[in-house]
């Protein structure tokens, strides 16, 4: 008597993905389609923008079913993607990104706040110009407004 | 590394590499350290301490001062990020509310510093929903907040983050020249006192948002034990005034409510309490060490009475710090035994049931030793959320107590070294407000 839902990727590599409850429950959006009318035996689909790509879709299932069998979890996705000794991976950044942005969309809290702590983690310790060279940010503040940004609150000791 | 005025203050941050670090040994660490690097250092840092040329004389170089002990005080996972350039303009293209959501995840201390990256950054960054979001999201660990008076009478200010093993430098101008002794702090407020002239002030104050109130008068004009508590719930905060610090006056005991904004008066608190570092405050209640009756008194906020607790003390006790932790939980904390080759630090919790003090830790010998070299060594003890804080002023070292965890450890990266200064936890939010 369960109820299917299946995610629908379409793009460059479509997929379809079958969620069973334990993993749909994670997400925000979609659980209360199960407290939903729906006859009990229908198949639900629901369409996933297209800059979510089925890679991507995958490994946030992957997530939550490790997560819905109570693995531990986080270790292994932090070291991933976020290793000190590994060489900085271009291709795991981006993917991270993705990842938040579509966990963002699907309303997976545990995962957005994964990931979103997983970027701040890039940015702890460094300075603003390291940031912005870094991160191709564009400095736009006037001299005056950059002082008074800095003059405000507290610094770090030795700089 | 800067001397300012007593203190030395070292940066311990992880990033830093070895080379900045150039430290002396005192004699006595030699024959506790042994040439196997500690097992809880971390991949990098066991690395580089290979390349050093092993000698016993010297101090390997990686190490901080005074880390002759294995354990090292850890709070989460501290990855360092290497400095890889992302794709173009990546972060502009984010949207807004997954931008709040990583910069909310930052440690307060670095917030002022990106203001400066850009435009949008610096608005979003000086958002009040933002800095409310912020204080809401993730705790960013535990903090020790420091105070003394450079000469000449200068307040200076700085806090040490724990899991960053960073220090910040907190200007402090805005504190008028009486403040003196630090009261505590509470949820992110930071109570002063001090005598203006002839008039016994007190003034509140958040530190990371450089908001400062000084609060009205006492009804009655006497230096005051003092305790500051905040009620997150509610936002407001209470500030406890018990005897005089000489114990001879029998004083009402006073109550600051910041929801009235004034001072109520309640039952004199019937027995002699001995000094503020006896004194803790938990699940509503402030209890004191007394030496008549002997035991703690207990004052209640709802009722504004005091009770007698008759708790035994431990035979021998020799300082007898009051620690509250989480919940209803109170510690107490000192040495017993008389003699410097027999003592030992030891750590008890009230048993509210019983009434009396159940040991629960020991500190092991070695951790001891290394904190007290000598039996009439001052020590400060101070906690909150069950760490319990140990800092020895000659010796310049943090120690911590993890009661749930039952871990000892140091505290590295911090070198403090300084009779003068007085220390508490302190947790950097940018919601805490002073009215």
């Amino acid at each position: 008597m369960s109820k299917i839902i299946v995610l629908k990727c379409v793009g460059h590599n479509p997929k379809d993905f079958e969620l069973d409850e334990a993993v749909a429950v994670q997400f925000g959006c979609i659980k209360d389609l199960f407290h939903s009318d729906f006859d009990a035996e229908s198949k639900i689909v629901v369409d996933v923008p297209m800059k979510f790509n089925s890679y991507i879709i995958g490994r946030i299932l992957e997530f939550c079913s490790s997560r819905a069998s109570f693995s531990s979890d986080r270790a292994y996705w932090e070291q991933d993607f976020f290793h000190p000794c590994r060489e900085p991976n271009q291709r795991k950044r981006k993917e991270l990104i993705a990842i938040m942005e579509a966990s963002e969309y699907l309303g997976m809290e545990s995962l957005v706040e994964l990931t979103t702590q997983s970027l701040a983690n890039y940015l702890k310790g460094k300075n603003p110009l390291t940031i912005r060279s870094l991160w191709k940010v564009e400095g736009d503040l006037t001299a005056e407004e950059e002082a008074k940004a800095l003059a405000m609150g507290v610094a770090k000791l030795g700089h | 590394m800067e001397r300012l005025g007593f203190w030395g203050l070292l940066m311990g941050s992880v990033e830093k590499s070895s080379d900045s670090r150039k430290l002396v040994t005192c004699s006595k660490n030699r024959d506790e350290e042994s040439s196997s690097s500690s097992s809880s250092a971390s991949p990098l840092k066991r690395s580089l301490s290979r390349n050093t040329s092993p000698s016993r004389q010297i101090v390997v170089k990686t190490k901080p001062r005074g880390l002759e002990e294995e354990t090292v005080a850890s709070f989460g996972k501290q990855v360092v990020a290497a400095d890889v350039p992302m794709e173009e303009s990546i972060w502009a293209m984010l949207p807004e509310d997954l931008l709040n959501e990583i910069l909310a995840r930052l440690p307060p201390f670095m917030i002022f510093r990106i203001r400066s990256v850009c435009k949008k950054w610096n608005l979003i960054l000086q958002d009040n929903s933002f800095l409310k979001f912020h204080s809401n999201v993730s705790s960013h660990g535990p903090c020790l907040l420091t105070f003394w008076k450079n000469s000449p009478q200068v307040p200076q200010c700085s806090v040490f983050s724990l899991p960053l093993k960073t220090w910040y430098k907190v200007p402090f101008t805005f504190l008028p020249s009486w403040a003196f002794w630090l009261v505590g702090s509470s949820g992110g407020l930071v109570c002063f006192s001090g005598l203006d002239g002839l008039t016994f002030r007190t003034l509140v104050c958040n530190p990371l948002m450089q908001s400062w109130r000084i609060l009205p008068s006492m009804h009655y004009n006497q230096q005051r034990q003092l305790i500051m508590v905040v009620d997150r719930s509610e936002k407001s905060f209470k500030v406890i005034a018990t005897s005089d610090i000489y114990g001879d006056k029998s004083l009402p005991t006073e109550v600051y409510d910041s929801k009235t904004d004034k001072w109520s008066l309640h039952q004199i608190m019937p027995a002699v309490n001995l000094c503020s570092s006896k004194m803790a405050y938990c699940d509503s209640r402030l209890y004191l060490e007394t030496l008549s009756p002997l035991g703690l008194m207990m004052y209640r906020l709802d009722t504004g009475q005091w009770e007698h607790i008759p708790a035994k003390f431990p035979r021998s006790l020799l300082d007898g710090y009051l620690v509250a932790g989480t919940q209803k939980r109170l510690f107490l904390v000192g040495r017993i035994g008389l003699y410097s080759t027999l003592q030992s630090m030891r750590i008890w919790e009230l048993d509210h049931t019983k009434v009396s003090w159940v040991e629960i830790s020991r500190m092991p010998p070695k951790y001891f030793r290394a904190l007290l070299r000598l039996s009439a060594e001052r020590f400060e003890c101070f906690g909150q959320d069950n760490l319990i804080c140990f800092t020895s002023w000659n010796q310049g070292k943090g120690l911590l107590y993890n009661v749930d965890k039952k871990v000892w450890s140091w505290i590295s990266g911090c070198a403090l070294q300084s009779c003068n200064s007085q220390v508490c936890f302190y947790e950097p939010r940018f919601d805490a407000s002073v009215h």
